[in-house]
């Protein structure tokens, strides 16, 4: 993908050997792909998930101890 | 081991070795080699970074956990979904649009050098020790219960995992997709069988029954106390910046979500894990607290140690260990008549005799621990290196004594898949780091990517080989799976601490944030040294007290070098 790269340093370009680093966005990043998925959904989702587990080892401690 | 088991164990290993072998031709350059190209998708994403994180250690220690300490350590990986969440909103996107090989390039480009060579230092120093760990630690068991030579056994894991990784990360992510679903298979065969080795009149609610009241099943616990390694807070807490800085700043697993495709592709592996691993370590505690459930009806022996007994019985404290496993033996026998006179009550819907009766097969249960205790500082007079920590071989007791043919093997097989898909992530993060942070920036900076992908594989052979040397040293780690996580926590605070101050504090340089790290450091030596605190605690105290020195030597520093310290915004 990126044979060209001169450095072991950040940073895109092949002959980047300063230590600094490109921050610019890329084009890919700052386009929404077609199936872009919703994230804050699966970022509550994931959250929500945990909130339920903890619910359940909660109730699992209780109902057996 | 049965012929069929040498088969299964050694046709599963082959076949694993081969395939990443296979996956590993051809790559010849840099990028190929050190993140697949960056064309990963992300169910490959998922199970290569589950994989890391669960090593052999994880399923030999933890269901010996669950067996001696319930099901509380479960609370640990609470963070890990906060973590998961976080992280792909910040780091992922940040690595992504760099693309950076390593997480310490990153630092070069946002303070300096010396900070990347700080944490790129640390983390070759503690990834270095915790791979030889990964590797000693299946051997050491396999080798102490199956009388195998642990010298043999903890080098032909070293060799079998060297051939996997020096075919780069490609290599490494797609058998990490092959071993953790063996393993996983292993576990699920592993708590069928506990169950239906248990006694024909008992039920999976009595066996429940049984681990509740034992107190085995104590998933979760509120109650607040620094002291207590394992309880609600500490994991959400603790826990919560143990694992921002393992999966955020740890290049074992920073490299496997930078082989995603896009941002899209590693988030939702990350997101994945974030879903998956607690619900995973949950079952696998609830195998440990199964097997506990069996010994309560089938006599377990004293000590789990089976070599470490044989050698103790040939000494002159042979009478006083005969005379403790006779009244281990006694306790037993006690202990089990009042497991069925609780379950007798509680099928008869008498609580309050159920409760009574729970009491005192608890008090039979301390007595039972206390003769473990003394037949384990006999064993210790006997043979001062011998491994007292029996934690770690419940499990594979288990197994070795109780499952039948063909499936011992597979459970070996299982453990050591486990042991290579984690080895074989260090190998591959401690390459990388060495190539892209040490060799490609100070030795050789105009090296072709030919020659760095030539370095790399001679890198990993002598990572590899570190490894095994870092095994044959290793002893007296007690409980495996703490021992690895302490001292993973002795630095992970603070390298989460120089990533903080990365990401977020962006008027903070070089100089700064070097000294904060030292100072980050020094409180979590003096907390572990002079104090009591749990280590999930020391993540929190390296990583605030480095961001908070940082932050005010930074304030401290003469207005020139305010003004030359790296301020680079964050897209």
């Amino acid at each position: 993908m990126s044979d060209s790269r001169g450095s072991g340093v950040g940073g895109r370009g092949s002959d980047n050997k300063s230590g600094s680093i490109d921050f610019s966005p890329t084009p890919d990043s700052r386009q929404a792909t077609p199936a872009e998925p919703n994230w804050p959904l699966l970022y509550s989702a994931v959250l929500a998930e945990l909130v339920i587990l903890i619910i359940l080892f909660y109730t699992f401690t209780k109902a057996f101890a | 081991m049965r012929p069929i088991d040498w088969i299964v164990l050694i046709g599963t290993l082959a076949t694993i070795v081969s395939y990443g072998v296979w996956k590993g031709r051809h790559k010849k350059n840099l990028d190929g080699y050190l993140l697949a190209g960056r064309q990963l998708q992300w169910p490959t994403i998922a199970l290569s970074i589950m994989a890391t994180q669960a090593s052999a250690i994880t399923f030999l220690s933890t269901p010996g956990q669950a067996y001696a300490d319930g099901m509380r350590f479960v609370q640990f990986y609470l963070g890990l979904p906060i973590a998961m969440v976080l992280l792909a909103i910040v780091a992922v996107p940040i690595y992504h649009h760099m693309k950076v090989y390593t997480a310490y390039e990153y630092l070069e480009g946002r303070f300096g050098p010396k900070t990347r060579v700080v944490t790129a230092s640390l983390f070759l120093a503690q990834r270095g020790v915790s791979t030889g760990l990964t590797v000693y630690a299946p051997a050491v068991i396999v080798s102490l219960l199956l009388g195998w030579n642990i010298h043999i056994t903890n080098i032909g894991i070293g060799l079998l995992v060297i051939a996997i990784t020096v075919g780069g990360t490609k290599a490494v992510s797609r058998t990490h997709v092959h071993q953790l679903l063996i393993a996983l298979g292993g576990m699920v065969v592993a708590l069928t069988i506990a169950i239906h080795a248990l006694p024909s009149d008992i039920s999976l609610t009595d066996a429940l029954h049984v681990a509740g009241r034992m107190g085995r099943l104590n998933a979760i616990d509120f109650s607040f106390d620094l002291k207590t390694p394992y309880n609600f807070w500490s994991g959400i807490i603790g826990g919560t910046l143990l694992m921002l800085s393992y999966f955020g700043c740890d290049q074992s697993q920073v490299q496997r979500y930078l082989t995603g495709e896009t941002v899209q592709q590693s988030r939702l592996g990350l997101l994945i894990n974030g879903m998956i691993k607690v619900p995973m370590q949950f079952f696998i505690l609830f195998v440990g607290a199964m097997v506990f459930v069996f010994f309560q009806f089938t006599a377990p022996p004293l000590f789990f140690n089976s070599a470490a007994r044989n050698k103790v019985v040939k000494t002159h404290y042979a009478s006083q260990y005969a005379a403790l496993e006779q009244t281990h033996t006694e306790t037993f026998t006690a202990k089990r008549t009042g497991m069925r006179e609780m379950l007798a009550a509680i099928h008869a819907g008498d609580s309050a005799h159920a409760d009574d009766v729970a009491v005192r097969v608890r008090a039979l249960q301390s007595r039972d621990a206390a003769t473990h205790k003394a037949a384990a500082d006999l064993i210790a007079r006997a043979d001062p290196i011998a491994d007292t920590n029996d934690t770690n071989y419940v499990f594979l007791n288990f197994v070795i004594g109780y499952f039948p043919a063909g499936v011992v093997g597979l459970l070996l097989a299982a453990i050591f898949c486990a042991a290579m898909s984690a080895t074989a992530s260090g190998l591959n993060a401690l390459t990388s780091t060495s190539v892209v942070d040490v060799y490609r920036r100070f030795v050789s900076c105009d090296a072709s990517d030919r020659d760095c992908v030539r370095m790399s594989k001679m890198l990993t052979i002598f990572w590899g080989l570190v490894s095994i040397g870092v095994g044959e040293f290793a002893s007296h780690v007690g409980s495996l799976i703490e021992a690895v996580n302490r001292f993973g926590s002795f630095f992970y605070g603070t390298i989460l601490g120089v990533f903080v101050l990365a990401f977020f504090f962006r008027k903070v340089g070089d100089i700064a944030a070097v000294s904060g790290a030292v100072v980050g450091q020094i409180a979590v030596a003096l907390c572990a040294i002079f104090t009591n605190t749990a280590y999930l605690w020391w993540n929190v105290v390296g990583c605030v007290v480095g961001v908070l020195a940082a932050v005010v030597i930074q304030t401290m520093m003469p207005a020139k070098d305010k003004e030359t310290a790296v301020i680079l915004s964050l897209p």
